[in-house]
């Protein structure tokens, strides 16, 4: 007995924020006939994507996640928060579920078989 | 069995958090690589005549009651015992450096570890006990006993992977089991796996549910835990359904403490039943809750047709689907329990499936249709040859794997720092546990019983 107590489990959760917004927005506009102003629609789109994603980060920031990029879309990572937590977090400040997208892994601790 | 580096949690501010681990430092990666290194880099020599500088290697101990001849055997086995602990230090050193574990620490603990594991092989030959203290058992009682009442240094501990030990036994478990086997017994083996799976984690979740109160992703994790493949189940569901830490913990704490009980139990029902070896190994796969506690329970019935059926009904049947499980409990977190519809709810990917299957089954697979493949290729005789001396030599290295594996898992297994559990989650596993037992019993030795004695 005496040992250095581990965790049983430690974990990561992930947050996927995509910078572009699902496809069916544009698929609907560009069913359009294409004009500068659809342009400028899908500009706009895009824009306001943009905007949530960096809101959602502010609120993630604070909770102590650190982000990387991954083409168009931005991870958060925390070894920290659960996953359920930040999901709760985000939900609460206005975020709709389809907003971002969760990972979680655990990862046993040593000696759990 | 998704396995990934385990990791100590540091007292303090946690620092940058770790992303996901890259597939060189996986331990499924390196399983792969060694399992189906050992088994290429065998037929090879077999092609070249040069398989006598392999088979030295190659260690058993025969059978003794005189302990001065015992000492002669590894007296004259000298040479091979210290190529085989040089091999095997090597690769596994190189792949634990990738992985990011201490080097020097590895050495001194896989050495200390390699010294116990002849010396326990050799105690558990002795025609003495050997019938009733079959060596697995002899390894995990060691190793329980120690890893319990002494303070374990932590360059010992370095050496004490279970999981990376057994994932390369089990590869080069594959090689030996004919590709045709697995196509032959593979369906029965999902189909009797998954009657008993889905009936435990039934009645696990909706015993923790309905009768005890328990979260929804709570009762699946210990559902998982105690049907699919054990921690590996509880974890790859836990992050599936997005499940509190504290309730993956609780559910892996319960899988620990069963399926170490089940080590010594289920081998010791076996032989109280008379079961025959294949049943009794196609039992002990639906009723174990960890590949490496099965494992150890197979080895003890003493029969390698046990071990043969084990990993047919386990990670053919079960380790297998942990992604599809996954997979299944991701939708119905985000549908059922949060009670949103499919458009509204948090996007789940089918990539979950691919995400959290246990890759080292891959090279499980490859290395029995290998295997398989070669000899088929051959003439009868050169076929026979190589079944022989090629498969004997991985067979022998196989044994050895398992057996760190057993030590490790004893040494490992310390109850005492195991998470406080609450009667409710151990009731709901035990119900399951329950239903398990007995289900499996009557499935592999009434049901299917003359499909798993045919397999030899």
């Amino acid at each position: 007995m005496g040992q250095e107590k581990t965790a049983v489990v430690t974990h990561l959760t992930r947050v996927a924020l995509s910078l572009m917004p699902e496809a069916e927005v544009f698929n609907e506009l560009y069913a359009q006939e294409l004009t500068p102003d659809i342009v400028r629609q899908v500009g706009k789109i895009k824009a306001q994507r943009a905007e949530r994603v960096a809101a959602m980060m502010e609120l993630m920031t604070d909770q102590g996640f650190t982000f990387q990029r991954d083409k168009q879309i931005i991870f958060g990572y925390s070894n920290t928060i659960e996953a359920y937590e930040i999901k709760r977090d985000l939900i609460r400040a206005g975020f709709a579920d389809r907003e971002f997208q969760i990972y979680l892994e655990y990862t046993r601790g040593w000696g759990m078989l | 069995m998704a396995g990934v580096t385990q990791t100590t949690l540091s007292p303090g501010k946690p620092s940058a958090p770790q992303t996901a681990v890259p597939m060189l430092k996986r331990e499924d990666t390196w399983a792969i690589i060694i399992g189906i290194g050992l088994i290429l880099v065998a037929t090879l020599a077999f092609f070249s005549n040069s398989l006598g500088l392999l088979k030295p290697m190659a260690v058993s101990f025969t059978v003794w009651t005189d302990f001065s001849k015992a000492m002669n055997d590894v007296a004259s086995k000298l040479g091979g015992i210290v190529f085989l602990y040089l091999f095997f230090l090597i690769v596994f050193g190189f792949a634990v450096r990738v992985m990011g574990v201490n080097v020097p620490h590895f050495i001194c603990g896989f050495t200390v570890l390699f010294i116990l594991s002849v010396f326990i092989t050799l105690l558990g030959i002795n025609n003495a006990w050997k019938n009733w203290m079959e060596g697995p058992l002899l390894a995990l009682g060691v190793g329980i006993v120690a890893g319990n009442t002494i303070k374990l240094p932590q360059w010992f501990r370095s050496a004490l992977k279970t999981e990376f030990y057994v994932k390369t036994g089990i590869i080069l478990m594959g090689a030996i089991l004919p590709f045709t086997i697995i196509l032959s017994a593979g369906p029965l083996a999902i189909m009797q796996a998954t009657i008993v799976s889905v009936i435990t984690f039934g009645s696990i979740y909706f015993a923790a549910t309905r009768l005890f109160g328990l979260d929804p992703r709570f009762g699946a994790c210990l559902g998982a835990g105690g049907s699919i493949c054990g921690v590996s189940g509880a974890i790859a569901i836990g992050g599936a359904c997005r499940a509190e830490k504290e309730h993956v913990s609780v559910a892996i704490s319960m899988v620990v403490i069963w399926a170490v009980v089940m080590i010594f139990l289920l081998p010791l029902w076996a032989k109280a039943l008379g079961l025959e070896a294949g049943p009794a190994g196609a039992w002990i796969g639906t009723s174990e809750f960890a590949d490496a506690a099965g494992f150890a329970a197979a080895a003890a019935v003493g029969d390698e047709r046990a071990i043969k059926t084990f990993t047919l009904m386990k990670v053919v049947g079960r380790d297998m689907f942990v992604g599809v499980w996954a997979l299944v409990v991701a939708f119905l977190s985000v549908t059922v329990w949060e009670r949103k519809t499919a458009d509204r709810a948090e996007r789940v990917n089918v990539s979950e499936i691919w995400n959290r299957f246990p890759k080292f089954v891959i090279g499980f697979f490859f290395a029995s249709l290998f295997t398989t493949v070669v000899i088929a290729m051959l003439s009868p005789q050169a076929g026979a040859a190589y079944s022989k001396e090629v498969l004997g030599v991985v067979k022998v290295l196989r044994g050895w794997a398992f057996t760190w594996t057993f030590l490790s898992i004893g040494f490992t297994t310390r109850f005492g720092e195991l998470t406080r559990l609450g009667w409710k989650p151990l009731a709901a596993f035990t119900i399951g546990v329950l239903i398990n037992v007995p289900l499996g019993y009557w499935l592999s030795n009434v049901v299917f019983a003359s499909y798993w004695m045919a397999i030899k």
